[in-house]
């Protein structure tokens, strides 16, 4: 059998299932091109199996949807586009062998989405993964595969097998852990083994225990985020005090080497406070300040002390009660929304904080273009569910409120828009409320998608 | 990796770390309680040592107290010693 050669539309020719995927069409073309001259090969050497393939097949086309899992391009490829080329393939492969080969490419990586999103779910209902394949199928009965994305499956994916490598690498931890701490038993002298399996018992479940060490968690994440771990060891061995950030005189909290210290203090509200302004460095007031404009009645309700000047780029700190008396670093753009997020489409998300505070605006994803930029934990997100909400310096726990588009012209539009845009959307913001526009980046893998920079307006005014 | 990406690599382990812990029993809240507990032991004199593992069989909390009366700097030896650990999480996990 010859080297297939197929022939494959030209960029620029349309075609009707191109409509609206072109990047997926292309992607597509350019995947199975790649593979053609081996597919050829592979049909020359024969075939078995069910889906009519020798295991080489069968590994091409595992790998072809690997190449489209990990090359895929972050742009509008759905699998509807997949499907759709995949079809067009199939038709346009004269020779039966090709057409077999492009059937159970189809076959087998509508299997393999099926399978991993089962595992996807399995893995956050804490069930047991699908054994066979038959059980995959019952499982996702009715599922439509158009109507997912790579991007997304990918990122869910993705996140699945790196929360089982950690899970692997932190049990392996634990039994070093539980090592030491016998051996420290032993050497105390006190250690009967019946007491060895409570106590041992007693640490892996204990709740009391884990409640203690989340806030430490927090607290490292934090002196993470201001790059501590990293600049310690160096730090150390030059001999110089080490000292976290935080327990730095607030004001000028940062370490050697650091960024510089942020120049706000930004208090938190409380029921009885109105968010204020406490310190503001001279740096921020000759950069020349972003005069936000308030309505009358915001103004009213914020009280003095209210209305915030922020310079583009400058950083400052949120504290206060709300955040457990811990500060969380955050870093100001424009508010002229056009020109800090060149988005033409944006989903935002408004949540509220467990405790009374202020409530937060999210951006979640951004269409750019043909570019749509990360936003996968949105679909994870349903309304009222917990979300960590990531600054530079920590994490704050929310509760979704509601979803929306904003679409490209109102998008453009000042922070009050977006606002209104929130209320009309079922969104209700807190009366003494901060709003906070931010990139979900910090599990992002894309480097534009402007590093977890947040917009800051305030206060907002009652719904 | 530069130090830029493993930064946020550490935070991607803290942040699912924290996440995995709010489950009870999972890897990610036993792994904490040990090394809490571990901690503690090593930083406790052999008397202290005997006290706290015997209160921690049975008020957990407390225990931990206990230490961190006896411990000068408790919290924050704890947490950059977590965020050391971390940085050790992060390069086993490129390995």
């Amino acid at each position: 059998m010859s080297n297939p050669e197929f022939n494959f539309p030209a960029v620029d020719r349309p075609h009707p299932w191109q409509e609206g995927y072109p990047f997926g069409a292309v992607h597509l073309r350019k995947i199975i091109a790649k593979e053609k001259k081996r597919a050829g090969e592979v049909l020359k050497s024969g075939k078995s199996g069910r889906l009519g393939l020798s295991a080489e097949g069968k590994a091409l086309s595992g790998k072809i949807f690997e190449k489209i899992m990990n090359e895929g391009p972050y742009s509008p490829l759905s699998l509807g586009s997949f499907w759709q080329g995949a079809e067009w393939f199939c038709q346009k492969a004269e020779d039966p062998a090709q057409k077999l080969l492009g059937r159970s490419l189809l076959a087998k990586t509508g299997y393999q989405v099926r399978r991993i999103i089962c595992q996807i779910e399995a893995e956050k209902r804490g069930e047991e993964a699908p054994r066979s394949a038959a059980e995959v199928f019952r499982r996702t009965k009715g599922l439509d595969l158009k109507t997912l994305n790579y991007e997304d499956l990918e990122s869910r994916y993705r996140a699945l097998l790196f929360d089982k490598k950690l899970d692997r690498v932190l049990a392996k931890e634990t039994v070093g852990r539980r090592k030491q701490i016998g051996r420290k038993l032993s050497a105390l002298g006190a250690a009967a083994t019946a007491s060895w399996l409570a106590l041992g018992e007693k640490v892996s479940s204990s709740v009391e225990l884990t409640k203690k060490a989340v806030p430490v968690a927090l607290a490292a994440l934090a002196l993470i985020g201001l790059g501590f771990g990293l600049h310690r060891s160096s730090l150390e061995k030059a001999g110089k005090n080490v000292q976290a950030p935080e327990r730095v005189a607030a004001g000028s909290a940062h370490i050697v080497g650091s960024p510089p210290p942020p120049t706000l203090i930004f208090k938190t509200p409380t029921i009885s406070e109105t968010p204020t302004v406490f310190s503001q460095s001279p740096s921020v007031a000759e950069a020349g300040p972003i005069d936000l404009p308030l309505t009358g009645a915001e103004k009213q309700a914020a009280g003095k002390g209210a209305k915030i000047n922020l310079s583009a780029g400058e950083r400052f700190v949120l504290e206060g009660p709300v955040f457990k008396n811990q500060s969380f670093l955050l870093k100001a753009v424009s508010p002229s929304l056009a020109a800090n997020f060149n988005f033409d489409e944006a989903v935002v998300c408004g949540y509220e904080l467990s405790e009374e505070g202020p409530t937060v605006i999210v951006i979640h994803a951004g269409r750019r273009g043909e570019q749509i930029l990360p936003g996968e934990r949105l679909k994870a997100a349903e309304k009222g569910g917990k979300m960590l909400v990531a600054t530079e310096k920590g994490e704050i726990k929310t509760s979704l409120l509601g979803a929306f588009r904003v679409p490209s012209d109102q998008f453009k539009a000042e922070a009050e828009t977006l606002a209104a845009l929130a209320r009309q959307n079922g969104i209700s913001l807190s009366g003494k409320c901060l709003l906070v526009v931010t990139c979900d980046g910090w599990n992002s893998a894309d480097s534009t998608y402007l590093e977890k920079e947040v917009l800051v307006f305030g206060p907002g005014s009652s719904s | 990796m530069n130090n830029s990406q493993a930064t946020n690599y550490a935070r991607e382990i803290t942040v699912r770390l924290i996440r995995s812990a709010e489950k009870p029993g999972s890897a990610g809240a036993e792994f904490l309680n040990y090394f809490l507990v571990e901690f503690a032991l090593d930083h406790l004199n052999p008397q202290a040592q005997k006290a706290f593992l015997s209160q921690l069989l049975t008020d957990e909390e407390g225990a931990i107290d206990f230490a961190a009366s006896q411990i000068p700097d408790f919290e924050k030896k704890l947490e950059e010693a977590l965020v050391e650990k971390i940085f050790g999480l992060e390069k086993e996990l490129n390995e």
